[in-house]
C-alpha cells in the first residue's frame, strides 16, 4: 500500500505543527462544538468559520489542494447518509419530480436540514483533516493519555497503528499472489478465495500478536507499558488557545 | 454507516458517548481478566487485522463490490468483550486518521457498531451454536448473527438520526434497515466462509465460551 | 577457561500440541564466545533461543550468569540476556524509534536522563543516531534490523542472542551488519543459515537437527566436514571449499 500519504505532512515545521497536541485537541473539540451548534440559518457564521479554518490551514503550510482532495474522498460517505433527507421532510413543497412511477417531493424544510448537516459535516471534516495531517498519531495518543484516557486504550491504539502498515502490506502481497494465479473463474470462486485469504491473514496476525508479546517480555515487559513523555505548554500554545477561544466566540456572537 | 459530525444533536450524541464509555470500560475490564498481559499486543494486532480485512474488496452482483465489516467475525474469534474493544479501536483510528465518521458522533458510532453489533451478534450466535451444535452450529450461527448484527447496527443508527430530528423514524428506519438487510447477506456469506476456513486449519483459534 | 555464562543441562521441550521440539540439550557457553547455532529449517533453533531468557521453559536445568532460570530471576536475566527476534516487525512495536529503543531501559526502572543516554549510545553503536524521532513503519528493512539490535543494546546486556540476523538483507546491509557484530565484545549467540557470516564472526558452531545437538566445536572443523554438513541439509561454505 502507498501509505506514506497518511503522515506525509506531519513533519513540516509550522506554527500549527509546533503546537502542543493537547492544545490542538482541545481547540478541535471546541471548534466542532461551536460549528455543530450553530443555527442552520446563520449563513454568515458558517462562512466565517470556514474562513477561520482556511487561515489555520494556511498557517500549517499544508497544501490546500491536499486537504481538499482528502475531504472529497469522504464526501460520498456523508452523502450516502444525507441524500434522502430533503425528500422526506413534511413542509412547504419546493419541487416535485417523477422518475417513472416514483414521485419525489422536495420540501424547503427538508432542504434546510440537508444544508444544515452537510455544511456542519464538511467544516468538521476540514478541522479533523487539519489535525490529522499536522499531528503525528503517536503524539496524539500521548495527548489522549495526558488527558486521562485509559493507558490500556491508548496502548492498544498505538499497537494497532503500528501494525496497520505491516498487515495491510501482508494482505496486498497475498492479493497480488492470488491475482497473478487467477484467470477468469466464477465470482463465487473469487469470494471464496478472498475469504480464505482473510482467514490466513487472521492466523498470521494472531501469531504475530503472540510473537510481539514474547518480544516485549524479552525486553522486561511486565504488564505495564511505560513511556517517557514530556509535553510542555509554552507561550505560543497559550496565545493560540486564547486567540482561538476569542475568535470562536466572536464569530458566534456576530449574528444571533 | 459512520455518522459524520453535524448529523446528530446534543440529545443524541451526548447520551451515546456516555453509554459507549461505560460499555467499553466494562469490556476492557472483562477482557483484561482473560487476556492479562497479552491484552495490549494482541488487541492491537487484531484491530489492525480487522482494519486490513475491511480494505479488501469482494465482488458483488454486477460490477459493484463491497467490503467486510468484520463484526461477528471478531466475536467468534475473540469473544464479545475483546471484540467490542477491537471494533472501537478501529473506529477511533478511522475517525482520527481517515476522518471516516465524526468526533462528536464517535460515541454513537461506537454504540452502533461496537456495542449493539457485538452484543447483538453474540446473543444470536451463541444460542444457535449450542442448539445446533458442532461445526454446522457454528457456521449457521455465524451467518445469522453476522446478518443480524449489521441490521441491528443500522436500526440503532436510524433511531439516533430520528432523535436528532435529521429524519423522521418512519422514513429513516425502513430505508436504513432494508438497505442493510441486503448488505448483511454479503457479510453473512463472507463471514461464514472465513470461519469455515479457520475451522479447517486452526480450529483452536475459535473463541471458546 | 573463561567464566561460564550459560549452562544448559538435559533440556527437553515439547510444544503444547505435543510435538517434541528439543531433546536432551546440553550446552555450555563461555564469556566472550561467539557461538553459532546452525541446522535445517524446523530443527528447533528458535525454540532453543527462547529458553535462554526464560520465555519458554522445558523441564531442565538452565543457569544464566549464575542465576537459575525461574520466575523470580526473570527480570534480571532478561536485562542481561538480550534476544533479538528474526522479524524486525515483531521486535519494533512502539510508534517511534526512540520509544522502541527506550522500552527496555524504561522497564529496568532507570531514571529519565540515564534512559536518554543509553538510547543515544545504542543508536550510535548501530549507526542510526539520526533516526531518533522517526516512525518504525517508515524505516527500510536494513534500518529496521539495525534498530532491532539497538533496542537490546540499550539495556547494556552481557549476552546478545540473534535469530537469523542476516535473513532478507541486501549484500551491503548484510556486510554492514557483519562489521557491526564484529565490533561488539559481548558474548554472542547467533542462529541461522548464513554460513559465510559464521566464518567471519563465530569461533564455535553447534549443529542442531531434529531437536538435538549433533555436533559442537570449532567453526572451521565443523563447517568443512562435508558428510556432516550434507547429512543435516547444510553445505560447506564456498570459501572453505576453495581452500
Amino acid at each position: 500500500m502507498k501509505h506514506s500519504f497518511i503522515d506525509e505532512y506531519s513533519d513540516l515545521d509550522s506554527l500549527i505543527h509546533r503546537l502542543d497536541p493537547r492544545v490542538k485537541l482541545v481547540t478541535l473539540v471546541a471548534s466542532l462544538l461551536f460549528i455543530i451548534s450553530t443555527r442552520p440559518t446563520s449563513f454568515v457564521t458558517f462562512v466565517l468559520y470556514g474562513i477561520l479554518i482556511f487561515i489555520l490551514i494556511g498557517l500549517s503550510k499544508i497544501p490546500i489542494g491536499f486537504i481538499f482532495k482528502r475531504s472529497l474522498v469522504i464526501i460520498p460517505f456523508v452523502l450516502i447518509i444525507a441524500i434522502f433527507i430533503p425528500f422526506f421532510k413534511k413542509g412547504q413543497v419546493a419541487g416535485s419530480y417523477s422518475f417513472g412511477s416514483v414521485h419525489l417531493t422536495v420540501t424547503y424544510e427538508g432542504l434546510m436540514v440537508f444544508w444544515n448537516v452537510l455544511v456542519k459535516a464538511y467544516l468538521s471534516i476540514l478541522c479533523m483533516i487539519l489535525l490529522a495531517t499536522s499531528t503525528k498519531f503517536s503524539n496524539l495518543l500521548k495527548a489522549f493519555e495526558n488527558m486521562k484516557c485509559p493507558k490500556l486504550m491508548t496502548m492498544i491504539l498505538s499497537f494497532m497503528h503500528r501494525y496497520i502498515y505491516v498487515l495491510v502490506d501482508e494482505m496486498m502481497r497475498m492479493k497480488r499472489a492470488k491475482d497473478s494465479r487467477t484467470v477468469g473463474g466464477k465470482r463465487w470462486f473469487h469470494v471464496k478465495a478472498l475469504s480464505h485469504m482473510v482467514g490466513v491473514l487472521f492466523i498470521r496476525a494472531y501469531e504475530r500478536g503472540e510473537r510481539v508479546y514474547l518480544a516485549m517480555c524479552s525486553r522486561g515487559f511486565s504488564g505495564q507499558i511505560r513511556t517517557l513523555q514530556d509535553f510542555k505548554l509554552n507561550k505560543t500554545d497559550f496565545c493560540f488557545l486564547l486567540t482561538m477561544a476569542m475568535l470562536l466566540i466572536a464569530i458566534r456572537t456576530i449574528r444571533r | 454507516m459512520h455518522i459524520p459530525d453535524g448529523f446528530l444533536t446534543v440529545n443524541a450524541w451526548v447520551p451515546a458517548w456516555l453509554i459507549s464509555i461505560g460499555g467499553i470500560g466494562y469490556c476492557l475490564r472483562k477482557a483484561t481478566l482473560t487476556l492479562k498481559d497479552r491484552m495490549i499486543p494482541l488487541m492491537g494486532v487484531m484491530s489492525a487485522f480487522v482494519f486490513a480485512a475491511q480494505m479488501l474488496n469482494f465482488p458483488i452482483a454486477g460490477g459493484t463490490s463491497g467490503h467486510l465489516l468484520g463484526g461477528v467475525l471478531a466475536v467468534v474469534l475473540l469473544g464479545p468483550y475483546a471484540r467490542a474493544i477491537v471494533i472501537t479501536v478501529v473506529l477511533i483510528v478511522q475517525c482520527f486518521i481517515f476522518q471516516d465518521g465524526g468526533l462528536t458522533t464517535l460515541g454513537a458510532n461506537i454504540l452502533n457498531m461496537s456495542i449493539v453489533g457485538a452484543m447483538g451478534g453474540y446473543l444470536i450466535y451463541n444460542p444457535i451454536r449450542s442448539v445446533l451444535g458442532g461445526q454446522k452450529g457454528i457456521i449457521v450461527g455465524i451467518a445469522i448473527a453476522a446478518w443480524a448484527s449489521v441490521v441491528l447496527a443500522s436500526c440503532a443508527c436510524a433511531v439516533e438520526l430520528a432523535i436528532s430530528g435529521t429524519s423522521p423514524l418512519r422514513v429513516v428506519l425502513p430505508v436504513m434497515v432494508v438497505s442493510h438487510m441486503l448488505i448483511g447477506i454479503g457479510e453473512a456469506i463472507i463471514t461464514s466462509f472465513i470461519i469455515g476456513f479457520i475451522l479447517k486449519v486452526r480450529p483452536d483459534l475459535i473463541y471458546k465460551i | 577457561m573463561a567464566k561460564k555464562v550459560i549452562e544448559i543441562k538435559g533440556l527437553n521441550y515439547s510444544y503444547p500440541a505435543g510435538a517434541e521440539a528439543l531433546k536432551n540439550i546440553n550446552l555450555d557457553i563461555y564469556e566472550g564466545e561467539s557461538l553459532r547455532i546452525i541446522g535445517p529449517n524446523g530443527a528447533g533453533k528458535s525454540t532453543l533461543l527462547l529458553h535462554l531468557n526464560g520465555i519458554l521453559s522445558g523441564n531442565s536445568h538452565i543457569r544464566v550468569l549464575d542465576l537459575e532460570v525461574e520466575e523470580r530471576n526473570l527480570p534480571r536475566i532478561r536485562s542481561k540476556v538480550a534476544l533479538v527476534f528474526q522479524d524486525p516487525d515483531d521486535q519494533l512495536f512502539m510508534p517511534t524509534v526512540f520509544d522502541d529503543v527506550a522500552f527496555g531501559p524504561v522497564n529496568m526502572d532507570l531514571d529519565k536522563e540515564k534512559v536518554r543516554h543509553l538510547v543515544k549510545k545504542a543508536l550510535e553503536a548501530v549507526g542510526m543516531q539520526d533516526a531518533l524521532n522517526r516512525s518504525s513503519h517508515h524505516l527500510s528493512f536494513g534500518e529496521k534490523k539495525r534498530i532491532s539490535i539497538a533496542t537490546v543494546l540499550s539495556m547494556e546486556p552481557e549476552v546478545l542472542i540473534l535469530d537469523e540476523p542476516s535473513s532478507n538483507l541486501d549484500p551491503k546491509a548484510r556486510q554492514h551488519l557483519i562489521d557491526l557484530l564484529k565490533r561488539f565484545r559481548l558474548t554472542k549467540i547467533i542462529a541461522g543459515h548464513d554460513l559465510e557470516l559464521i566464518l567471519e564472526i563465530c569461533d564455535r558452531v553447534a549443529v542442531l537437527d531434529g531437536g538435538a545437538i549433533v555436533a559442537d566445536g570449532d567453526t572451521k572443523a565443523i563447517l568443512s566436514n562435508k558428510s556432516l554438513m550434507e547429512l543435516h541439509n547444510l553445505e560447506v561454505p564456498l570459501s572453505l571449499k576453495l581452500k
